[in-house]
């Protein structure tokens, strides 16, 4: 409305008001002549305000001066206040601190990490004991055979290589282990077995093969020279 | 936390005012940019055209932004804050200059010092006018020309007029409207139709 008005002061002479604006300035001016004087007065304010004024390039410099002293001691607190509140903000729960994560993090890493790299260690040291074993065993008698429990190693295409090289462990292992089964009683052809053989995981040996009480044994033709007797007396 | 610097041009006061307070210099150089030149002009209005005082206020106000940035309340339009900061600093002059008037010799030196060197005819009738205009503000009593000079020199809508000096609205359109009556009259011998 105010707006309209002054628009109406400064771009329109008396006589081009409609009668609807001359009825909206009635309070202000009833004539042409009080119009004209209101807009003497309008001018006079558009010109004061078109008058622009800049300050003294010292009162800013001044200013800057003022603003450095007060501030730069407060801008060291401010950093750290910042980096703290990063990590540690008010409004979020106990919990949701990232600080707090983070401390929880570290500790689990702390609590597991050790356990992780004992069990590591153990399991190395069984095996380098047992492949140790297993050397010393070959040594005195070399082993062609091998054992093999269906239940313990699963026979793919792909894994026949990774298998083979956990032979040695797997053949004693099992030996061990029926050992238990059969009550620690001395069985000499598993003793011997597990002396000898060697584990396969494919049923392919080209001297034979051995079905076990729950595993297959495949064992060289020279260690078993009674074999070659049955292959005879059979063909 | 931002990633990016911020645009202070493009901030509201209020944003800036808050950077203010947290040390941010660009914010204050903006502000500044954006107040000072007005701030400058309300106080030449205001203490009768007095260059050194209406800087030495200008300099005192943002000192006052500087040093005490809590005193603005960050609920309120920064604008009618620094307006009626200003508005305040001229009452207490008022009062220091009617406190001298009573010792002084009685020469008005408000208008000692005059700038208008013009030798063109015109622009002698622009100065007699603006001098008129000016003389015409001065003559209201404080309360109508405050009022005047807000709304129409600073351009503050009439909300903000009766923010800045906690008066209602209806009292500002008043008092205005009795400034432009008062001021017509005075201009009136520049009145073309009546010289006719």
């Amino acid at each position: 409305m105010e707006k309209e008005l002054t628009d109406l002061f400064n771009e329109k002479r008396y006589n081009d008001l409609s009668l609807e604006e001359k009825e909206q300035l009635t309070d202000l001016c009833a004539s042409e002549e009080e119009f004209e004087q209101m807009r003497q007065v309008f001018s006079a304010i558009q010109m004061s305000k078109d008058e622009t004024f800049h300050p003294k390039k010292e009162t800013k410099d001044s200013l800057d001066e003022l603003f450095a002293s007060v501030h730069a001691p407060q801008r060291k607190v401010f950093w750290m206040q910042t980096a703290w509140l990063l990590v540690y903000p008010e409004d979020k729960p106990f919990i949701r601190n990232p600080l707090v994560q983070f401390a929880a993090l570290g500790i689990l890493l702390l609590l597991t990490v050790p356990f992780l790299l004992q069990d590591n260690l153990v399991d190395q040291k069984s095996y380098t004991a047992k492949v140790e074993k297993n050397q010393k065993s070959s040594v005195t008698k070399p082993a062609e055979s091998s054992a093999i429990s269906d239940s313990v190693v699963e026979s793919t295409p792909t894994n026949t290589v990774n298998n083979r090289a956990s032979q040695p462990v797997l053949a004693s292992a099992l030996i061990e282990q029926m050992g238990q089964v059969s009550g620690q009683s001395n069985d000499t052809f598993f003793d011997e077995v597990a002396r000898t053989s060697t584990a396969v995981t494919e049923f392919a040996h080209p001297d034979g093969e051995f079905k076990g009480v729950a595993a297959a044994f495949s064992c060289s033709a020279l260690d078993q020279p009674g074999v070659l007797d049955l292959i005879t007396a059979t063909f | 936390m931002r990633l990016t610097k911020p645009q202070y041009n493009s901030m509201t006061d209020e944003a800036l005012m808050r950077s203010v307070a947290s040390g941010e210099k660009r914010a204050f150089d903006e502000l500044y940019a954006r107040y000072s030149g007005p701030l400058l002009g309300y106080f030449m209005r205001m203490l009768w055209r007095d260059r050194e005082k209406s800087e030495d206020f200008v300099h005192d106000l943002f000192t006052k932004i500087i040093r005490n940035p809590d005193y603005f309340d960050l609920e309120r339009s920064f604008k009618t804050w620094v307006y009626s900061v200003a508005s305040n600093m001229c009452k207490n002059e008022y009062k220091k200059q009617e406190v001298r008037k009573n010792t002084h010799n009685g020469l008005d030196n408000h208008y000692a010092v005059s700038d208008t060197n013009a030798n063109v005819m015109g622009e002698v009738q622009d100065a007699f006018f603006r001098e008129a205009f000016e003389k015409g503000m001065e003559q209201l009593d404080e309360k109508h020309r405050e009022v005047f000079k807000l709304r129409h020199i600073e351009g503050l809508s009439v909300k903000e007029v009766a923010e800045v000096l906690n008066i209602n609205e209806g009292t500002v359109k008043s008092r205005v409207f009795y400034a432009i009556k008062y001021l017509s009259e005075e201009l009136k011998v520049f009145n073309p139709v009546e010289n006719r």
